[in-house]
């Protein structure tokens, strides 16, 4: 990963991973503590909440597909190193809430990913998203 | 599942008001006084107005806890929805892959900046 080429985005704008059965396995040791990792990360960083929870749902059985779009997210964040949330005074308190879902956006189960978050006064606090 | 585009908003919805709900706990114990509605944002016109909609028709009935839930605390006041166009939803970096552009763009938004870069 020293001279990698970096990337701007954590993950493929349509990325078309699921459970592969034919794929070469790779190390699921080592995916497993990579992802483990990751979703540390991402409790601090939600630009890479969604990458995360794309390829966590590949854990029990991870192929090297898998372990290629794990290496993008590394490449991003090694290009965005440093990047957080700054919190500013913006002078309210508003408590607001955005909203949105993807229907059926899993290709292989049909199902759907809902995500919202919360600012409170313009800054960012709680942010989730669910398949 | 699923069964249609708007059973998954309103899922978000609910969920978005739970957190709401959550927050507004912390503040009060935080003594902070908040009386005004939060605002909920979503981009989809058509689960707003079923949402406000007094005549709560069959058509959508597989949704009902979600929608009567939502429509309660709408109706108690303690938050409001408004419509925000998909260009200016933040929430698509969260359920799906997006350009560049666009990613770079909600990320400002959210306040998202290198924080070692000399200002």
């Amino acid at each position: 990963m020293v001279d990698c080429r970096l990337c701007e985005t954590p993950i493929d704008l349509k990325h078309r991973l699921e459970n592969d059965e034919e794929g070469a396995t790779t190390d699921k040791g080592q995916y497993q503590r990579l992802v483990g990792k990751l979703i540390y990360l991402a409790h601090t960083r939600p630009d890479i909440a969604y990458a995360v929870s794309v390829v966590s749902q590949f854990m029990h059985n991870p192929k090297d597909s898998h372990l290629q779009a794990v290496y993008r997210l590394l490449r991003y964040l090694k290009f965005t190193h440093g990047k957080g949330i700054l919190y500013t005074n913006r002078g309210n308190l508003n408590l607001e809430c955005y909203t949105d879902a993807d229907y059926v956006g899993a290709l292989t189960d049909r199902r759907s990913t809902s995500g919202y978050c919360t600012l409170l006064g313009g800054n960012l606090v709680t942010w989730r998203n669910k398949k | 599942m699923s069964r249609s585009s708007a059973e998954a908003e309103f899922r978000s919805m609910a969920l978005g008001i739970y957190e709401l709900l959550w927050m507004k706990i912390i503040l009060e114990d935080l003594r902070i006084k908040w009386d005004e509605p939060m605002k909920l944002y979503c981009d989809k016109k058509s689960v707003i107005a079923i949402a406000h909609n007094p005549v709560q028709h069959d058509k959508t009935k597989h949704v009902e806890v979600d929608r009567h839930f939502i429509k309660e605390k709408l109706e108690s006041g303690l938050i409001c929805t408004s419509y925000v166009p998909t260009g200016e939803q933040l929430v698509d970096i969260l359920i799906k892959g997006v350009q560049n552009h666009v990613f770079k763009n909600i990320l400002d938004k959210l306040g998202m900046k290198d924080l070692f870069h000399p200002a």
